[in-house]
This record gives structure tokens, C-alpha cells and sequence, in this order.
């Protein structure tokens, strides 16, 4: 990886392990982990079990070198592409920018990141028609697919024409080469279209085999293999050459596999963990790269969708101030990913580039707008947490924001688990001018019950209370000057700190932050929530982050040659071929 | 409702472009050859309860006409012989009071969740299907061409947060990993639900042609597909199969003679309301009325669900009523204070001007008068206050072709399993079960059956 040659020296130091491993393939602690196969070359058609033939070198022995014998990837949950990779797929795949319907929607995963939601019939409808559009628009782009001319062809040309295309299309659209059944079936679908009442020629019936394929639970779904009973080694599953392409290109990309990841995957090339950690890396470096950084962080710190919130009239927020507040986050955590990946610059820095004039407004920023960095008064903003973005996703109509923030921190950043809300909850202290939040949620905090919660993440919360529900600066609140001081418990121990820019230092340095960053992105790329059995994965990603600033990049590439990414446990009631015991 | 002759083209105006697809609207099924209508189910669900005083009629009688409604919900005074007010339910499955947030699902199923075990970041999911499901199911396979359900929706000021959970989303589901996503956009209803074959077109009829080869296609590869996979993913799959069925039973449909829409909607024409907007909250909640009663009255389906909420309504704030600031329907809950019942009284106007609707169709017959009274409306919220409290204080109106005893305040059903009551409504609407979500609990909710 070319970027581990340009990061500062005052960072070097810290990345030197890990970027040598990252540079290598090898896995801190996995020893020759890439002189072992992860699995064994597939063949082009990818019609054999990737793990046939494989002995201890395939993935059960490899799994050994890596951590815990005992440790499972844990299971694959079937996931529809969310709508980023639906945009973004039919944009690679057919030129097509047609947007995705409201009717698909994503929501919250149980791990706490956007996940695609299922199919039920509105988004079934929604699918159709919205396809069908893509495929109005894309045929021509993949029509030269089938290597016909554009008229003057015979019905046997064309005929031949259509199976090239099945073929070709077909491995691009469901990001894995179709069997001979698959092909033929799809093939009758399309000679139907010019044979019956339809009567469709050769490029209508095409545009209606594309309208079909975007619909085929084999494009929809995150699910690159062949029907074939999966082969269980060891209680694991290996990922097929292609499953693993996908998956690589969905994680870094929220998109299809490029041609190279394609090839690399028919010809074997992604079979073992150097392979894997080459493309893994080109991937991230490349421009695309960009969107899992701005969807991984701005997800984990709590940043969400502003363009759809409603706030208090007396803060003027508008759906395009709030587009434009999660515009800046993302060109911040790009800036910083194009950088060095640290996350002590993600939770300190006070640069930014404000492009909007009440987006300025928020910052008290009087300078020219546009793109050139700027540094905002260092003793009141500090990194994302200080973020008009985060500080206003993070916030309750009622105004009683430190809870909001600081479950938040609580629960995101430091990884911790909350109690569940009681029965009976007492009514809030309404909202008053002449008192200040702390003090409505200090006589909350006085109620027995809500002790047990509050307590846990109302002081983390309170820090932000120089921020108003936009994020604005202020100095008074309820007619008094805002105390945010706030004395928490950490891991390391009992640490006071006097406003959000303390607690973005202290966190920004803390072990605990840096172990949980790790565990968020498992959570992240695995779409469930993390388990014990996860463990061997989580070795590895902490393994980056622990002891040091990390570097995020660094992080993000690690997970790919983890057992969580490269294998994972059959599914409960899946149907599997007879256990392997190597 | 108007002839939709008259106002087609406002309509098709209204719905911009995509409108040329459009249908007619029409009842599906004539019923001047019988005089026995069908029985419907229509459910509607809202989160947060009551103000905690307002629930519970004063007086110690057992009919309505000689109990006093609250403030909050006296816009039902005129409907007490139609109601049958149940004093507060248990749902035993569920256990505690941060759940009632997350038990739309559990609470209809009447079984137990899933529970991914990862504290308040936990995801609900029901094991089994929902009333609507078992019921609107059972009706669809009796009966050729109708639709299971019709599931509705109002918008939720719905952001990236709690309230994106799946759980909190969903009030139905057909099962473990199969939530029935309800329909936000009228427009849309109309041009899919009520699509009849659109006459003489045979620009349409070869696009209709496609889709059911392509659906056609699409429900064996489906089937094919969910084959290799583990059960919790075939059950999602099992979801979106049922949904690739559901579209062909409407394209399968025959025209109608009788074109009917909603005035609601045509009185939008030229101008298509913004359907994602809390602004018009109180717009969307008549059309969407409008559409359950026309959906009903054609019957195209038997059961109809209208969610008002998310089951947190952390987003949700109502600008445009007076005396609820800018609360939002959760804080509002917790806060039990005035703005609560200023919510609640017009919510029970809603509900009084559904019934309006239901009993302004004549359908005389031996246990009717109006389609009001072949109907049973469930309005079902998760909690009985704001502020967690975990009990459910859910209303019924109409006796569903007599099969139910309305007027009445039944105090027998204190803490009794709502699963007893979710029994009571598969018998009332003729589905018979023994149990409903749980085995082990049967029996009827004392008194309410006739």
C-alpha cells in the first residue's frame, strides 16, 4: 500500500506494526497466516465447492493460525442490498441514475447501523417499477454485451447473441458466472418474449431479461453462490472466491465488484489472505474507497439522516441546512482519511471546510465559504463530537439533549450497554425559560428510578451543554451561565473533564474508545450483532487499535482476512452437505 | 365519494405522470345479487396511550350510555351503542415496559418475540403472524381474488433513529422476519390496490403481459433460491414471495363496473399532497380513512390496518394543532400534561369521523343497517399512558355483522391475556381458532361476544 509511505512522521512511529502487516498480508499475531490458503483455486466457472480438495490449509486450518480454534465467524444473514448499493450497482452496472423509489427504505440494523429492510409487496411494487425504468435506460449500455450488430441479424444469430449476453450480463448483474441451467432458463425467458403474443425483437426481449434480472433474488440479495448444499469444514462454511469479491466491493465501494475484483475471483486470485489484502487495499485507496469512511463513522458516532428532521421553530433549521451539516462531517472524515486514518484527528481536530451560509452561521464563522480548510476556535470545537451534525442528529425536541448525546457517547463510542427504559416512568420537569437543562434533568436524576439510568449517561451528556440543538455555541442557559463540567467513569478510572472538547481529548486517547471502534466495525461488516464466537475476528481488529492512535484504514482493511469476513457458521435450519471433519 | 368520471382527469393530474398506468376504481364484487355483506376487520394502531386520567369512563354501570367519557374522548359520545370499551388488557408476552415501544407486533400476535439480547440497541421481531394476517389470510384463500390485507400507513416524521427500527415501524407482520410494510402514499394505493384491468388498452394490457411472466418467473426462482438457505433468512424470502403472489392475485383482477374515489383524494387534484410531510398529517389521515372505507366497500380486501404512529413517535409532532407546542407524541406521553389530551381528543375525533365514514354506507341486511355495522374497528395502542404504562386499553366499534355485543364498558377484561380478545375477533369474523399466539391460553373476553 503506497500510502503507508506518505503518512507524517509524528504518526509513523505509532502505525509502523500495523502497516507492516497491512503492507504484507500478514495478520498481527497470525504468524504465516498468507503462506496458508484460504481456500483452494477455483475453477473459472466456479461450479466446484470452494473448499473441496482442501485439507488443514483450507479454511479450518487457516482459521487455527489465525486465533481460537474454538472461535466461529458466526453466521451470514441474507441482506438485500440497501439503498446506497442499489444506487450505486445499477449506476456501475447499466450507466442507470435513475433514483431509488422512498418505497425502499433501510432502517436500523440490530447492531445499530442502516440496513436494508426486507421485501414485502410495496417495496416489491416499488422494485418493479423502478427497475424496469433501469432497464429502459441501461439497455443500450450493456446491449454491445451480446456482441450482435444492431440489425440485420438472423433469429439464430440473435438467438446465439442472447446467450452471450445472458452469460456476460448475467456475471456482472448477480456478481458470479451462472450455471447452464441458470442460463437456459433465462434464455427460454427471453425467446418467450419474440415468440408468444408479445412479439418483442431481439433488443425489447433483452431490455425485458434486464427488467427481470434486477429483480432476481440473486441481484437483490447479498448471496454471490451457487444453489449447491454449502460444505461445512471444521463448523464453517468458506466464502466463495466470489462471495468474498462482493463482499470486499459492497463493504469499501457500496457497489458491485469491478472488472478486476470479477477476474481476480474467477481465476482463483482471491484465495488467500495476501490476495485478499491486496485488493482489499486497492479498493480503499481508490476514490470510491472514500464512501466506507463516511459511512462507517458518521453511522458509529450517531450521525443521521438531517435532510428528514424536524426541529423547534426558533433554531430556523431547514432540510438543506441540515444536507449541508452532514455534507461537512463527511468531508471531514474524508479529509482525514486521506490523511492518516487517525482517530485522535477524527475526535480533536478543530478543521473544517463550511460551504453553506447558515452552516457558518452555526459556527459563528464570518470567513469566505468554500472548500479550503479553516480552523475553528480550538476551545470550542473539537473534532466530530463538536459537530453541528452530530450535536444536532443527537438531540430531543424537548431539548433535554444530554441524554440523547450522551447515550451516545455511552453506548457508541464507549460500547457499553444501557439498562432498558423502567415501567412507569415519571413525567419529565416540563420545560421552562428560567431553567436550565441541567437542572431539569438534576431533579430528574433525583427520581430512584431513574437513577439507574441517567446516571450512566447524563454526565457524558452534559459536557455538550455549550451546544445548543443545532450545535450553536452558547454560553447561557435558563438564565445562567452553562456549566458542562461533568466527572465520569471510565475503564482507566475517574476522570473530571470540563466541556465536550475535554471529553473529544480524553476519549479520543482512551483504550476503551479504541477497543470499541474496533468492535464497531465488526458490527459494522458483519450486519449483527457481535457474539463471544466472534472473538477471533475481534483479536484481530483490536489487535490495530489497541495501544496506539490507530489508524482507521488500517482497521478497515484488517477485517477482510478475518474469519468473520472470509467464512462464516451455517445457518441454523441451512441445508449443508455432510460435515468435513479434516 | 364521487363518480370517477367526473373527476378523472383531476385525478390522474394529481398523480402526475405515472398516472397513465392508472385503473379505474371500482367495487370489485356487486352486491345487489345477496343481501348478506361481508364481515370486515379494520385495524387501526397508535403509540403512547392515553393521558392518565382519561381512559377509564366514570361510573360503575357496564353501559356506556350510563358512564361518562373524559374530555379527551368525548368526540365518541355519539358512537357509545357502536363501541364496546375494554377496561385495560394484559399481553403477557411481553415483560417490560420499554418493550411497549417495540410491541405493536407482539401485542396483535399475541406470542412471544425475538429479542437479540443487546439491551436498548435490541431488535423485536414477533415469531407469529398477526390478526390481520391469520384472518385476512384465512378470507383470501376462501375467497378467489381477494387481497389478504390492505396495509396503510401516515407518515411518522420518521428520522434515522429508534424510530428506524424495524420493530417500531411495523405493526404487522406475516411472521418471523416477514414485517408487512404499509403503504404511505395514497397515490399509490390507488393505482395498485385498486387496479381493475385497464379496458381497451393494449399498450397496458402487454406491459401486464410481461409482469406476470416475470412474476411468473420470479416466484420459482424465489422458491428455488430460499432452498439453499437457513430458516430465519427462508422466512425473510417466504415474505418476499408472498408479496410477488400478492401482485399477481391484483393483476389477475377483472374490471369494475362501478368507479368510485375518495373525494378526499380528487379534492387534491392538480396539486398531489407531499405524503412524507407532518404539515399534512391531518389531510393524509382522511384520504387514508377515505381509502380503508372504499377498500372495504368494494371489497377488495376484508381487512384493512392504519398505523398513526411509530411506536415511539420521537420524531412525531403535530405543528399544526394547537396546544401541542412542539412536543413530540412520545414527549408528550411521558409528559402526561395538557398538550397529551389536546392529542388525544383529536385522535378521538379521527376515530369518530371513521366511524362516520363506515356508517355512511347503507348495507342493509339481517344484522345490518350500514357497513359500520358488518365491521369491527379495533383501535389499538401499545400502552395505556405515556409514561410506560403496561397495560392495553384498546377500543372496538361496530359488531361485525352482529357478532359482537357493542355499547358497553367491559370491566371483565381488567388484566385478562389480550389473547382473548384476539380469539373473540377470529370468531367474530368467522375464522375460528382455539387459541391465538399461545397455546396455552384460551377462552373468550367475558361478555363480548353476542
Amino acid at each position: 500500500m503506497t500510502r503507508c509511505l506518505q503518512f507524517p512522521p509524528c504518526v509513523a512511529m505509532a502505525l509502523l506494526f500495523a502497516c507492516a502487516a497491512g503492507c504484507t498480508g500478514h495478520i498481527p499475531g497470525s504468524g504465516t497466516s498468507s503462506e496458508h490458503a484460504a481456500h483452494q483455486p477455483a475453477s473459472a466457472t466456479n461450479q466446484g465447492d470452494p473448499t473441496q480438495g482442501t485439507s488443514t490449509a483450507g479454511v479450518g486450518g487457516q482459521m487455527a493460525s489465525v486465533a481460537n480454534p474454538a472461535g466461529s465467524p458466526g453466521i451470514r444473514p441474507l441482506r438485500r442490498l440497501n439503498r446506497d448499493e442499489l444506487a450505486n450497482t445499477v449506476s456501475d452496472l447499466l450507466g442507470a441514475s435513475t433514483p431509488v423509489p422512498a418505497t425502499i427504505t433501510d432502517m436500523l440494523s440490530d447492531s445499530g447501523y442502516q440496513q436494508s429492510g426486507n421485501i414485502s409487496k410495496v417495496e416489491a411494487e416499488g422494485l418493479i417499477d423502478w427497475t424496469g425504468s433501469v432497464a429502459a435506460v441501461g439497455v443500450e449500455k450493456v446491449l454491445p454485451l451480446s456482441g450482435c450488430s444492431a440489425t440485420g441479424a438472423t433469429r439464430t444469430a440473435e438467438d446465439a447473441c442472447a446467450r452471450t449476453f445472458i452469460a456476460a450480463f448475467g456475471r456482472r448483474a448477480f456478481r458470479r458466472p451462472l450455471s447452464q441451467v441458470e442460463q437456459d432458463e433465462l434464455f427460454t425467458y427471453y425467446a418467450d418474449k419474440l415468440r408468444t403474443g408479445l412479439a418483442y425483437d431481439h433488443s425489447t426481449a433483452i431490455r425485458g431479461l434486464v427488467w427481470l434480472m434486477l429483480q432476481s433474488p440473486r441481484f437483490l440479495y447479498h448471496w454471490e453462490r451457487s444453489a449447491e448444499p454449502a460444505q461445512v469444514v471444521n463448523g464453517q462454511i468458506a466464502l466463495d472466491l466470489h462471495e468474498i469479491a462482493a463482499r470486499l466491493s459492497y463493504l469499501f465501494w457500496s457497489s458491485m465488484p469491478d472488472d478486476a475484483l470479477l477476474d481476480a475471483a474467477d481465476a482463483g486470485n482471491l484465495s488467500t489472505t495476501q490476495q485478499i489484502d491486496v485488493q482489499a487495499r486497492r479498493l480503499l485507496a481508490d476514490e470510491k474507497g472514500a464512501r466506507v469512511a463516511e459511512n462507517f463513522i458518521l453511522q458509529w458516532v450517531g450521525v443521521i439522516d438531517l435532510s428528514r428532521m424536524t426541529k423547534a421553530d426558533k433554531y430556523a433549521f431547514t432540510a438543506p441546512l441540515g444536507a449541508a451539516m452532514v455534507a461537512e462531517s463527511k468531508r471531514d472524515v474524508r479529509a482525514v482519511f486521506g490523511y492518516d486514518g487517525s482517530l485522535n484527528r477524527l475526535f480533536t481536530s478543530p478543521v473544517t471546510t463550511i460551504d453553506d451560509p447558515n452552516l457558518a452561521k452555526i459556527y459563528g464563522y464570518t470567513g469566505a465559504l468554500g472548500n479550503t480548510p479553516i480552523t475553528l476556535d480550538p476551545t470550542q470545537r473539537a473534532g466530530l463530537l463538536t459537530s453541528a451534525a452530530f450535536l444536532t442528529s443527537q438531540t430531543l425536541h424537548s431539548d433535554l439533549n444530554p441524554i440523547k448525546r450522551g447515550l451516545a457517547v455511552v453506548q457508541r463510542l464507549l460500547c457499553r450497554t444501557v439498562p432498558s427504559a423502567p415501567a412507569n416512568v415519571p413525567p419529565a420537569k416540563p420545560a421552562d425559560p428560567n431553567l436550565s437543562t441541567r437542572k431539569r434533568l438534576t431533579q430528574h436524576d433525583q427520581n430512584a428510578c431513574a437513577i439507574g439510568c441517567h446516571a450512566v449517561f447524563d454526565p457524558a451528556g452534559m459536557t455538550f451543554e455549550h451546544y445548543d440543538g443545532v450545535g450553536a455555541y452558547r454560553t447561557m442557559d435558563g438564565g445562567e451561565p452553562v456549566d458542562s463540567s461533568a466527572t465520569l467513569q471510565l475503564d482507566a478510572g475517574t476522570v473530571n473533564v470540563a466541556d465536550a472538547v475535554e471529553l473529544s481529548r480524553v476519549l479520543a486517547q482512551s483504550e476503551e474508545v479504541r477497543a470499541c471502534v474496533a468492535r464497531q466495525w465488526l458490527r459494522f461488516v458483519v450486519q449483527r450483532p457481535d457474539t463471544d464466537a466472534d472473538q477471533p475476528s475481534l483479536t484481530v481488529t483490536q489487535a490495530i487499535t489497541q495501544g496506539k492512535d490507530p489508524d482507521l484504514r488500517e482497521l478497515m482493511a484488517a477485517i477482510t482476512t478475518t474469519p468473520a469476513f472470509i467464512s462464516r457458521s451455517p445457518s441454523p435450519g441451512e441445508t449443508i452437505s455432510a460435515e468435513v471433519q479434516p | 365519494m364521487k363518480n370517477l368520471q367526473t373527476s378523472r382527469r383531476q385525478l390522474l393530474a394529481a398523480l402526475g405522470a405515472g398516472a397513465a398506468l392508472l385503473p379505474l376504481l371500482a367495487p370489485r364484487r356487486g352486491f345487489s345479487a345477496t343481501p348478506l355483506f361481508p364481515k370486515r376487520l379494520l385495524i387501526v394502531t397508535l403509540p403512547n396511550g392515553y393521558h392518565s386520567d382519561d381512559y377509564i369512563p366514570t361510573g360503575t354501570a357496564t353501559q356506556l350510555s350510563d358512564l361518562q367519557l373524559s374530555d379527551s374522548l368525548s368526540p365518541l359520545a355519539p358512537w357509545k351503542d357502536q363501541l364496546a370499551m375494554l377496561a385495560p388488557m394484559d399481553c403477557p408476552n411481553i415483560n417490560a415496559a420499554e418493550d411497549y415501544h417495540r410491541s405493536y407486533a407482539m401485542n396483535m400476535s399475541g406470542g412471544p418475540s425475538v429479542d437479540k439480547q443487546l439491551g436498548p440497541e435490541s431488535v423485536w421481531s414477533p415469531t407469529l403472524p398477526t390478526l390481520d394476517q391469520v384472518i385476512g389470510g384465512k378470507l383470501a384463500a376462501q375467497n378467489l381474488g381477494l387481497l389478504r390485507t390492505l396495509p396503510l400507513r401516515l407518515p411518522f416524521g420518521d428520522v434515522f433513529g429508534v424510530d428506524s427500527k424495524r420493530e417500531a415501524l411495523r405493526s404487522f407482520w406475516i411472521g418471523e422476519n416477514q414485517p408487512v410494510t404499509p403503504e404511505v402514499n395514497p397515490y399509490n394505493v390507488i393505482s395498485s390496490y385498486f387496479a381493475g384491468k385497464a379496458a381497451n388498452d393494449p399498450m397496458m394490457e402487454s406491459v401486464r403481459a410481461e409482469k406476470r411472466s416475470m412474476l411468473d418467473f420470479l416466484g420459482r426462482d424465489l422458491e428455488r433460491f430460499s432452498k439453499s438457505l437457513g430458516t430465519a433468512d427462508q422466512l425473510n424470502v417466504a415474505g418476499h414471495l408472498q408479496a410477488i403472489r400478492d401482485i399477481e392475485s391484483i393483476l389477475g383482477q377483472t374490471p369494475a363496473a362501478q368507479p368510485l374515489v375518495p373525494d378526499s383524494i380528487t379534492s387534491t387534484a392538480g396539486m398531489p399532497l407531499d405524503f412524507n410531510s407532518l404539515m399534512n398529517y391531518p389531510a393524509l389521515v382522511k384520504i387514508q380513512f377515505d381509502l380503508a372505507t372504499a377498500a372495504l366497500r368494494a371489497d377488495l380486501t376484508r381487512v384493512v390496518t392504519v398505523q398513526l404512529g411509530s411506536a415511539w413517535g420521537d420524531a412525531h409532532t403535530f405543528p399544526w394543532l394547537p396546544g401541542t407546542g412542539e412536543n413530540t407524541w412520545h414527549s408528550m406521553g411521558h409528559d402526561d400534561g395538557p398538550e397529551k389530551r389536546v392529542l388525544d381528543k383529536w385522535l378521538m375525533g379521527q376515530f369518530s369521523e371513521l366511524l362516520a365514514r363506515l356508517a355512511a354506507v347503507p348495507e342493509v341486511g339481517p344484522n345490518s343497517k350500514t357497513m359500520l355495522d358488518n365491521t369491527v374497528v379495533l383501535w389499538a395502542t401499545t400502552m395505556l399512558t405515556g409514561t410506560h404504562t403496561p397495560q392495553l386499553p384498546w377500543m372496538l366499534a361496530g359488531s361485525c355483522g352482529g357478532a359482537i355485543k357493542t355499547g358497553q364498558y367491559l370491566r371483565g377484561s381488567e388484566g385478562i391475556p389480550v389473547n382473548r380478545l384476539l380469539i373473540d375477533l377470529c370468531q367474530a369474523m368467522e375464522v375460528p381458532v382455539t387459541s391465538f399466539g399461545d397455546p396455552t391460553i384460551t377462552g373468550s373476553v367475558p361478555g363480548l361476544l353476542a
